[in-house]
């Protein structure tokens, strides 16, 4: 899908290219979003500009007008809505959870369809729900990995720490800082504060210090059906994003005596005001600065999880004492190693690539998804390619006959160890492919007509020794005589006599009178026995070979 | 008139037909008309155009609902041509010419009652044969209502599970809902079709449809549960068990909810599981035991491995959607209803779930934990105490009463939380004081429980009393009353001297004996209340003397049990339902006496907690014969066991429990303080009365005698070790008789008499013989009596349980009956006996509110006649009429227990000679003077 974009949601590390990628690179096609991804990501694009190039100084990749320009060309997309992109591609979109206006894609070229997740969530959180997709055939299924080795336990008691460091904190007089990106993760962690603040009737204030997540609430509030099933319940009495605890920051609260909790950008404390804040808040012991999730090395939010520093150097070089206690939240909008599994098991693709994350964990997972789901799997690295097989669907015509038989069921039982059924219908069919015509397929009572062929039986034959030769020779008696035998211990068959043969059903037994015949295995000459010639079709299996035994015995 | 004839065949317009549908629709049109028409209508059904055959069927069947005689006519027309459709050919328009006429068929039988068994005309060959013909379409229809018709279940079955194979999921869905009723119809127990059915169950648990699949789920746990019971070796069972468990956890992270909530709701149906899968379910990490074990699962070619079940029960939990939260802890709580060891991970799972957002999940979530609490096993550590008293002053009256129920059993480990816990209550009253009643017993028992701490709660509120009393108005509030609650519980747990309580705490208690006995009322009358609390009073004032045997306490306690004999003793728990839904509707797959195989289950845990008992543990004893009520509550009686057998085996576990309670106060010492005397006294008193009226109430008991009788030698035996020295020689007198009836029973019925019954008959003369009791010996016969012997319980058919019910009708606080004063007056009541044998003696008790009584005999001739419910009226006249412009008297009726044993007490009252065991609660009777004008 090499001339289509499609956006999968309003991260940094998903969208942040995409003015260059549109208006510096000159990239034409169609972009897709969905609607929340659409109204978040100039919020987010134009953050990420300010940040770069009015407080960093760095050189602007794209303008304001860039990012405006950009997002014209933006179509915005629905949940499950099907969009015919041109004449082969199919596109449609998945909800994903992690963030809001996060989908799976599903994309069909021809026959061949595959699923990319982007980043997606098994689990619920507070305000999102988690993934939810069709049962698809799949050739291949292409699922980020970033926890490819973390199993989490239940959330509950993760969320109970988190709440009861903060609450220690803000009961001891201390200030909690809590770094964030604007979107999702913070108003994750406020929905949950607000919660407890309510039910455990706090009254200490939360700050949101950053207009990008005031902003974002905004279109949270509106965006109330892309949120899980308990928002969406919840709203009618009252929008869970209007938080009632919740105030906007003014630098000068940075140094106000009394315990608060704020909510500061960027998430991993490597610049902008939350950097600030910690260089004022870090060096008392009261106060507390929670990390969520992940970050990345060389961050000051990096070196806090790494170990227990007593001071951190800032990168302008100055230094900072670091006295205050440190959480670390453990939760993330991620799926886990289980939920990859599990997602992979609920769609059963053929193939599964695995991308967004560390090597030696994907290594594992691949490992783990080769040897318990029994699913080919690649760990394909930067401008690796890799190939997989692709269904094609082959069309064929039907007979009538053929038709007319799937019509109306044909239902057959077995009941060897238990009962089992299988529907006839399409065994009856036969696919016929000849050269320089299209395939058809036909009912198999039709195959020998269509291929000009003579219709084959199997029989079997067997020339059978039933009575010693010497007494009384005649045949009458003797055919009367197995007759009865066979009426005795096989009850309910139908025996039809002849002067010197018997039929059951398709098995046919005749005396036979050559010296050698061709179906007799016992080396007793013809002077010794009298023979038994009997052909059956395949049909009567066992029916013959009962029979036989029968006859046997009577020898 | 000529209408129906006029037209031609040929011509049939829709205009002619609409003109007929008028026709039929005018109730005036004349009879001979309608004849007409319904014979031109006929004559279309035999015409093969299968336009007009739709039209036609559909005027017919109007024409049954207009005209009701017509109907079975119009049946047997419509009934024939679908016979002959069925015979002409194959082609497409007969075939859902047939669905259409199977339609109007069942229509018509379903509104005529005249023709309604005519259906069953449809026998099982015709109707596979229309079903196997209809298209897509019909099909659909015919297999939804399959049911309606008297089809062989032999023929549906077969129909269902092939349709199960179609290529379309809504059919493939109704084929499946289609074989989950057959089972639950239960008609199936054929092993190869119940693993035939499972194992294509199993296999549609991968359709890609979502509503296949839940309905797939359902038919996995029903067949499975067939299949499970169909296992004979308990080997077997369990693995197959452990088979259907994994197999369904392998699908609990499905995408669509009503799959996962299916799932949920099939482990709760399953029920059980390895512990190793259990443990399992509580963690997302493979555990280490679990991995690579991997049950026989010969049944699909799936290898369940226990990794399959990894944190289950954790992601049922944190589900987005509470419909499966709800699910997923419902059917925890049936896990841990049939496993006898839930680890405590647990309950702390549980405990986050009463944080949840919705309602009915925090109540299932206390329903679950308060079984757990019942068990036992439910320790509350404080990280989840704020969950809990939540719950206590949640906004919702289910979830309160839920969490007061589990404060009942709480057991907490320090006194901080103690106060705590003590302090939301209270304020919780302040919240809702329409809960008080309930509030004041949750706290009575928590009292109990926390025996240690009690004497600093003691302290606590015993200066709130004291500012209290000086201020009138503050006297009544919410706060006192509890705080006194918890206070006056203390005496009845042995561990607190009653001298530590203020004697002013019982006597201000006293104010308020009303609202303390509605809240206790499921534990003592007003009447025991009243005994308690003077008793405790007298008591506590004379710090500990001695007190006065036969005070007024044990003659109100008498008085006040007679009250309770009528009540039930089970309340029916959440989970029975379920169970017994389940029972009943497989109830004929199961074998035909399993539900004597429960009771004989149930024996042998009686027996193990007696045995428990005796070796010092009575609190397990007394909780395992807690559970046993509660299974026995769990079955209905039905053919195996009649519903008087159940309520006998309701009444022994009572007494055994009674026994079990005086058990732990004995087995330490003989010389005990005197509050447990008093305790024990008040048992042994409950133990006599509920044995007399086991003996009364119960007919047809043929070896259960034995049993009873040897439980009242029981008794004599503890009286005589324990306590009446006073009264030796009257139960002596009592043994004596009682052992020689009990003789001549076994005599009669030519059976052994147990050991414990010829020890003690030995020892007899040992025991009476010297003035001086032979203790030791009397503690060696004491030890050996063995509960019973299972032979001892024949439960036969016969045991029927006497009840009555009384009604005093047309009278109320607001319509009494009129009387002038020191005349008598007659009540007239209206009196229903079940079961009530020939000869009994009834007596109707009428009884002041100041105790005295009078005894009215009833005429037996009034209910000597045959059957087994009778129904009479009965005027009652009673001279206790007051000097009053209205008072209330109450009403019951008790049956006299003229056992040879006893000896008369009574001899010079008019009224019964013997005690009275009393059938029925008692009603009031209003009456008012007449007023003079």
């Amino acid at each position: 899908m090499g001339y289509n974009c499609v956006c999968r949601n309003s991260h940094m590390d998903h969208v942040g290219a995409l003015p260059y990628f549109t208006e510096v690179c000159g990239y034409n096609g169609p972009i897709y979003m969905s609607y929340p991804t659409k109204a978040l990501s100039p919020l987010m694009l134009e953050d990420y500009r300010r940040v770069m190039v009015d407080r960093r100084g760095e050189e602007e990749l794209f303008t304001t007008t860039h990012i405006a320009n950009c997002m014209k060309k933006v179509i915005a997309i629905d949940l499950k809505q099907t969009i015919q992109v041109d004449e082969d591609l199919q596109i449609r979109a998945y909800y994903a959870g992690h963030v809001l206006g996060a989908v799976m894609v599903y994309a069909k070229v021809g026959d061949a369809a595959i699923v990319y997740t982007g980043d997606y969530n098994m689990t619920t959180d507070r305000h999102l729900g988690a993934a939810k997709i069709d049962r698809l055939q799949l050739d291949l299924l292409i699922s980020e990995s970033t926890y490819a080795t973390t199993i989490r336990g239940s959330k509950y008691p993760r969320e109970r720490e988190f709440l009861q460091a903060v609450h220690k904190c803000v009961a001891g007089g201390g200030k909690a800082l809590i770094p964030s990106f604007a979107l999702g993760r913070a108003q994750e962690l406020c929905m949950l504060l607000d919660d407890y603040w309510e039910r455990m009737n706090i009254k200490v204030p939360i700050y949101f210090s950053s207009g990008l997540t005031i902003q974002a609430n905004m279109y949270y509030k509106m965006l109330i059906s892309w949120t899980s099933q308990n928002v969406k319940e919840k709203h009618n009495t009252h929008n869970p994003f209007d938080f009632k605890n919740v105030k906007d920051f003014d630098r000068s609260l940075i140094h106000a005596p009394g315990p608060c909790v704020l909510f500061a950008t960027p998430g991993m404390l490597c610049a902008g005001f939350s950097l600030e804040v910690f260089k004022h808040w870090a060096p008392s012991p009261l106060n507390l600065v929670a990390l969520p999730g992940y970050s990345v090395a060389g961050t000051v939010g990096h070196k806090l999880m790494a170990g227990k520093p007593t001071t951190v150097d800032l990168y302008n070089g100055t230094k900072v004492d670091v006295r205050c206690k440190i959480h670390q939240v453990a939760f993330s909008p991620h799926t886990d190693a289980k939920g990859i599994m599990d997602l992979t098991k609920f769609l059963s693709p053929k193939n599964v690539v695995l991308v967004h994350g560390e090597k030696p964990s994907m290594m594992t997972l691949k490992e783990k998804i080769t040897s318990e789901l029994d699913i080919p799997c690649f760990v394909p690295a930067n401008g690796e390619t890799v190939s997989v097989a692709s269904t094609t669907f082959v069309k064929a015509k039907a007979s009538d006959m053929f038709l007319k038989s799937c019509s109306s069921p044909n239902f057959k039982f077995s009941n060897s160890s238990q009962l089992r059924v299988t529907d006839q219908r399409t065994a009856d069919g036969v696919l016929v492919i000849e050269k320089s015509k299209k395939a058809k397929i036909v009912h198999q009572d039709e195959v020998s007509e269509v291929l000009h062929e003579k219709n084959h039986v199997v029989c079997l034959a067997y020339c059978c020794p039933v009575k010693a030769k010497g007494e009384s020779d005649n045949d009458v008696d003797l055919i009367k005589q197995l007759s009865t035998k066979i009426s005795e211990i096989m009850s309910g068959a139908q025996i039809h006599e002849a002067e010197n043969s018997l039929q059951v059903g398709s098995f046919k037994g005749a005396v036979c009178l050559k010296e050698k015949c061709m179906h007799r295995t016992e080396i007793i000459s013809c002077s010794e026995a009298v023979f038994l010639c009997c052909n059956w079709s395949v049909a009567d299996l066992e029916l013959g070979w009962e029979i036989i035994n029968v006859m046997k015995l009577n020898l | 008139m000529e209408e129906g004839d006029s037209i031609s065949a040929e011509s049939l317009s829709l205009e002619t037909l609409a003109s007929i549908r008028s026709l039929i629709i005018n109730a005036d049109t004349s009879d001979s008309v309608i004849s007409s028409v319904f014979d031109f209508l006929t004559g279309l059904l035999s015409r093969g155009d299968s336009a007009i055959l739709h039209h036609a069927l559909k005027l017919l069947s109007d024409l049954a609902s207009r005209r009701k005689e017509l109907a079975p006519h119009i049946f047997e027309s419509v009934f024939s041509n679908l016979l002959r459709l069925q015979n002409v050919a194959a082609e497409a328009n007969h075939k859902r010419g047939a669905v259409e006429s199977l339609v109007v068929l069942a229509s018509l039988s379903e509104r005529n009652h005249g023709i309604a068994t005519e259906l069953s005309k449809i026998d099982g060959e015709v109707f596979a044969s229309i079903c196997l013909g209809a298209p897509i379409s019909y099909r659909l229809w015919v297999l939804r209502n399959a049911e309606r018709f008297n089809v062989p279940s032999s023929v549906l079955f077969t129909l269902y599970l092939g349709f199960t194979k179609d290529p379309y999921p809504y059919i493939r869905e109704v084929a499946l809902n289609g074989l989950t009723n057959i089972c639950k119809a239960g008609d199936f127990n054929h092993a190869h079709a119940v693993e035939g059915c499972y194992t294509r169950a199993v296999e549609l648990l991968g359709d890609a449809e979502d509503s296949v699949r839940s309905s797939a789920v359902r038919a996995v746990s029903v067949w499975g549960k067939v299949m499970i019971a169909s296992k004979d070796e308990e080997m077997n069972r369990r693995e197959c068990t452990d088979a259907v468990f994994l197999q369904l956890c392998s699908i609990v992270r499905d995408m669509s909810v009503d799959v996962r909530v299916e799932v949920f709701r099939a482990f709760g149906i399953i029920g059980t599981a390895s512990e190793i899968i259990i443990l399992q379910t509580l963690s997302k990490k493979v555990l280490g035991a679990g991995k690579g074990k991997k049950p026989q699962n010969h049944l699909s070619n799936v290898s369940a491995d226990v990794a399959a079940a990894a944190g289950v029960f954790i992601h049922g939990f944190e589900d987005e959607f509470y419909e499966v939260r709800e699910a997923a802890v419902d059917s925890f709580h049936s896990l841990s209803v049939n496993s006898i060891k839930f680890p405590d991970e647990a309950v702390y799972l549980l405990m986050d779930m009463l944080y949840d957002d919705y309602m009915v999940v925090r109540l299932k979530a206390l329903e679950a934990l308060h079984h757990i609490a019942d068990l036992g096993n439910l320790k509350i550590q404080e990280t989840y105490m704020p969950a809990f008293l939540d719950a206590i002053v949640d906004t919702s009256e289910n979830i309160r009463f839920e969490a007061r129920n589990i404060l009942k059993l709480a057991k907490l480990p320090d006194l901080k939380l103690v106060n705590k816990c003590v302090d939301d209550v209270l304020k919780s009253l302040e919240m809702y004081p329409q809960d008080e009643p309930d509030t004041l017993s949750a706290l009575f028992h928590f009292g109990q429980n926390h025996a240690n701490f009690l004497t600093s709660l003691v302290k606590r509120f015993s200066e709130k009393l004291g500012v209290a009393s000086g201020n009138k108005s503050e006297f009544n509030s919410l706060h006192i009353s509890a705080s006194l609650m918890l206070i006056i519980s203390a005496p009845l747990s042995n561990k607190l001297s009653i001298a530590s309580i203020p004697p002013m705490a019982f006597s201000y208690s006293l104010a308020m004996l009303g609202k303390f006995s509605c809240g206790l009322q499921d534990i003592m009358d007003q009447d025991m209340l009243l005994a308690y609390l003077t008793h405790c009073a007298f008591l506590s004032a004379s710090s500990g003397t001695e007190f006065n045997k036969g005070d007024i306490f044990c003659h109100a306690y008498r008085h006040g049990d007679a009250d309770l004999a009528g009540n039930a003793v089970l309340l029916p728990s959440k989970d029975t339902t379920n169970e017994s839904k389940y029972m009943a509707s497989e109830a004929e797959l199961e074998i035909r006496n399993q539900a004597l195989k429960f009771v004989n289950y149930i024996l042998l845990k009686i027996k193990a907690a007696w045995l428990i008992s005796q070796s010092g543990c009575s609190k397990e004893a007394l909780q395992a014969l807690r559970a046993c009520k509660q299974e026995l509550a769990t079955l209905t009686p039905d053919s195996s066991i009649s519903n008087g057998a159940l309520q006998f085996m309701c009444q022994y576990i009572h007494v055994i429990e009674l026994l079990a309670q005086v058990w732990s106060h004995l087995e330490y010492s003989r010389h005990i303080s005197t509050c447990i005397a008093v305790e024990l006294d008040m048992l042994m008193e409950e133990v006599e009365i509920k044995l007399m009226e086991i003996r009364c109430r119960f007919t047809g008991l043929a070896m259960e005698v034995s049993l009873v009788m040897e439980l009242v030698i029981f008794c004599c035996l503890l009286r005589l070790y324990r306590f009446e020295t006073c009264c030796r020689l009257s139960y002596i007198e009592k043994l004596t008789s009682t052992i020689s009836q009990l003789e001549l029973h076994h005599e009669q019925q030519c059976t052994n008499p147990s050991d414990f019954l010829t020890e003690t008959k030995k020892s007899l003369q040992e025991i009476g013989g010297s003035a001086n009791i032979n203790l030791c010996r009397l503690l060696h016969l004491i030890k050996i009596f063995s509960c019973f012997s299972p032979e001892q319980f024949t439960l036969s058919g016969n045991l029927q349980c006497v009840s009555v019910e009384l009604e005093v009708p047309g009278n109320g606080p607001y319509s009494p009956i009129s009387f002038l004063p020191g005349l008598p007056v007659a009540i007239q009541c209206e009196i229903t006996l079940l079961n009530v044998p020939r000869d009994t003696c009834l007596w109707l008790r009428i009884s002041r509110s100041d105790e005295t009584c009078q005894f009215v005999y009833v005429d037996p001739n009034l209910y000597n006649s045959d059957g087994r419910e009778k129904r009479f009226m009965f005027s009652a006249v009673t001279y206790m009429t007051l000097r009053a412009v209205m008072f209330t008297l109450r009403v019951s009726i008790g049956i006299e227990c003229m056992f040879e044993e006893d000896v008369c007490y009574r001899k010079r009252h008019p009224g019964p000679k013997h005690p009275v065991a009393y059938l029925c609660k008692e009603r009031e009777v209003h009456l008012n003077l007449v007023s003079r004008t």
